[in-house]
């Protein structure tokens, strides 16, 4: 197994896409929650074997701050799902050689066989700077290669270099450093740098263009219109550019459940395959697009440079919260989906920060939630212009972040305080993206999100169709099979607790058979509304002029605009997703939190939705 | 002898000695900061935010209790 080891934004993971070609797969370590890439060695470069090549999260050190540097140091240490580390690259970014040498040297130290890869030299060379690469492996005793991330030059040579290195023999972790000994190895890395750059005095020069930038980027004002800028077009494009995407998995598991009803008849197992099976898969797969347009906008902006000034410009509101600029990534994720948010926040250092952050994201509004605010609000404005609806949606989106902060705010004030609040974060020079790479890496992460949070969507959606189908598969929607299914029988005995949010058991059971995935809510309500169109387009409509005729058995309207307000609240604060606290509980390492999380946000959303509903109808709007 | 906080934007200056410890200083340590190294203030993000910090051909933004435990000698 060869390792690659590197700072982040040293062009690791670049460099281990150059190696690996499109052989890798994800590999969860065991007791932690972080995953490292493993790889072979890509067939094109020709050797006579091709051997494993691992992609470790991004580490300064091998004295971890964070969940994801601690990973990186375990899997170096105790290597027993990996097989042993034979080899490890250490991947240097030339502009940073002193700083990211120090790693080298605790590699070294531990007794590692190492490999130098140095990276962003073309960065030094247009800043009118030249390394004497022989010499520097000369002063360092350990091979150095120059490798190109975005020419693939130096990979070849790269490889050979590996080939030959010997094998790791004995390990002792290295010792923590103290002060002095920082000191004495910073000063020594200073003078080696001195020694093998051309002009060490003008090293600065590689900032004229990334100051420049951050002249307009990090302004006051500039700077955070800028921001405001970025962060809209990216949300645009995570709904945009994923729409076309959603129809055609739309369509394509429309075909496949109609296939599987003609191919197996017209029985209890083909509706099982079709309705259970396919349309379970569906839950899951509908999300992916968006998914992979967040990691990918948020990969561009991550290679570019800027998410770190991003998040410089948002830490001081985000420590009023308890937070810091390193929530920042997760909580911009969570408006796509909380699982991949929440997995997001393993750079946070602070443990603290983190579970703040942890608690706030289920509240922000989830793609899964928009489907059921479509129905929602396109009822509640039937027949009004569609721009009222539109704007009633994004005030939905501030209320989401409103009430995340609000929580952020009152956790941070329970939870002991912490000696010493910090955000620290580098400010990359700015590049242009790599996106053959980052294409790739997204790729990976929505892999990675799909067969994390799939299984558990996927065995809901199972479970609520048999819930909802037996224990009298034989009869017809219309002659009322939901209504004696177990869940409808459920439904019936806890009805008396949805009746102050003003709802009877049929949107009681909607709700709950939307902790699946929130989405589910329409189509059970559909299901329990009798509404059988099948077309997607359609079925809305059918299912709003249903709701709009919908009534308690005493012939009173259900679908009132304050129950709908109501349910609206509901939707925004309860946390309807199992898979969200699912990845709560490994995330936080205790059931403790993800229940607390599970149980207050649904005790809260529940009173908010009583208290809004008998309000209004208190003042007089039913 | 200032803190880092106070030091006019743009100039040059050494750090001195660092007054955190322990994890807090070990991470500015990493970040390539050191005694005797030279280090010169960009400015500070909106809101009364992060300091920006240049540091060799290192930039880096870091909150103000940091930042005032940098004490630093114009040069």
């Amino acid at each position: 197994m060869i390792a690659l080891i590197g700072s982040p934004n040293s062009g690791k993971t670049t460099l281990y896409n150059w190696l690996t070609g499109s052989k890798f797969k994800t590999v969860n370590y065991p007791g932690a929650t972080v995953d490292y890439t493993i790889g072979k060695l890509a067939d094109h470069w020709k050797r006579s074997n091709n051997p494993a090549v691992m992609d470790t999260p991004g580490t300064y050190s091998l004295f971890p701050k964070s969940e994801d540097e601690r990973v990186t140091r375990d899997v170096l240490f105790h290597p027993e799902t990996t097989g042993p580390i034979e080899k490890v690259v250490v991947v240097i970014d030339a502009t940073q050689m002193e700083r990211h040498l120090l790693l080298f040297e605790q590699l070294e130290a531990s007794g590692f066989s190492v490999v130098i890869a140095l990276t962003m030299v073309d960065l030094l060379k247009k800043a009118g700077l030249t390394i004497d690469v022989k010499k520097l492996e000369a002063k360092l005793g350990y091979p150095v290669c120059v490798v190109d991330g975005l020419l693939g030059q130096g990979i070849p040579e790269l490889i050979d270099a590996i080939e030959k290195a010997p094998v790791t023999q004995k390990l002792t972790p290295v010792k923590k450093w103290d002060l002095e000994e920082f000191d004495r190895r910073q000063r020594n890395m200073r003078e080696l740098v001195e020694h093998v750059l051309s002009s060490p005095g003008s090293r600065d020069r590689v900032l004229a263009t990334t100051k420049k930038i951050d002249k307009w980027a990090l302004n006051p004002y500039f700077g955070l219109f800028l921001f405001f800028l970025v962060m809209t077009g990216l949300f645009t494009s995570i709904f945009w550019f994923a729409a076309p995407f959603m129809d055609w998995i739309d369509i394509g598991i429309s075909a496949m459940a109609d296939w599987a009803f003609k191919f197996l008849g017209e029985n209890l197992f083909a509706e099982f395959v079709s309705e259970g099976v396919i349309k379970s898969f569906a839950a899951v797969l509908v999300f992916v697009p968006q998914i992979f347009i967040l990691f990918f906008g948020i990969g561009i902006l991550e290679n570019s440079g800027y998410l770190a000034r991003a998040a410089t410009l948002i830490d001081r509101p985000f420590s009023k919260l308890g937070m810091s600029g390193r929530s920042f990534v997760p909580i911009l994720s969570g408006f796509a989906c909380a699982v991949p948010a929440i997995m997001a926040t393993r750079n946070i250092p602070s443990k603290r920060d983190r579970m703040i952050t942890n608690f706030m994201i289920p509240l922000l509004t989830c793609s899964a939630r928009i489907p059921v605010f479509a129905l929602l609000l396109g009822f509640l404005f039937l027949g009004q212009p569609a721009w009222q609806a539109g704007l009633a949606m994004a005030l939905l989106y501030f209320t989401s972040l409103a009430v995340g902060a609000f929580a952020a705010a009152i956790i941070n004030k329970f939870l002991p305080a912490e000696s010493f609040s910090s955000f620290m974060m580098e400010l990359p020079l700015y590049r242009r993206p790599r996106i053959r790479s980052l294409l790739r890496q997204s790729g990976v992460r929505t892999r990675n999100y799909a067969t994390r949070a799939g299984p558990i969507i996927f065995t809901l959606a199972v479970v609520i169709w048999l819930g909802t189908t037996f224990p009298h598969p034989e009869l017809s929607a219309e002659q009322g099979r939901l209504q004696q299914s177990y869940f409808g029988s459920v439904g019936h005995q806890i009805e008396p607790v949805f009746e102050p949010m003003g709802v009877d058991w049929r949107v009681g059971v909607s709700l709950i058979t939307s902790f699946a995935a929130r989405e589910v809510f329409v189509s059970s309500l559909a299901l329990v509304m009798n509404v059988t169109d099948d077309n997607e387009e359609t079925m809305g409509e059918t299912l709003m002029s249903q709701m709009k005729t919908a009534t308690f058995t005493d012939g009173t309207l259900i679908f009132t605009p304050a129950v709908v307000i109501g349910l609206l609240a509901f939707v925004i604060i309860a946390l309807q997703c199992i898979a969200t606290t699912g990845v709560a509980i490994r995330e936080m390492g205790s059931w403790k939190f993800a229940i607390f999380q599970l149980v207050i946000f649904n005790l809260v959303a529940y009173g908010v939705a009583v208290g809004l509903v008998q309000g209004l109808r208190f003042l007089g709007v039913s | 002898m200032k803190k880092l906080t106070q030091a006019p934007r743009g100039q040059n200056c050494r750090i001195i000695q660092f007054t955190c410890k322990d994890e807090a200083l070990e991470r500015l340590l990493e970040m390539g900061l050191s005694e005797g190294q030279i280090v010169t203030v960009q400015g500070q993000a909106p809101f009364k935010g992060p300091w920006i910090l240049q540091a060799g051909s290192t930039l880096l933004a870091l909150r103000e209790n940091e930042a005032q435990s940098i004490h630093v000698e114009m040069i």
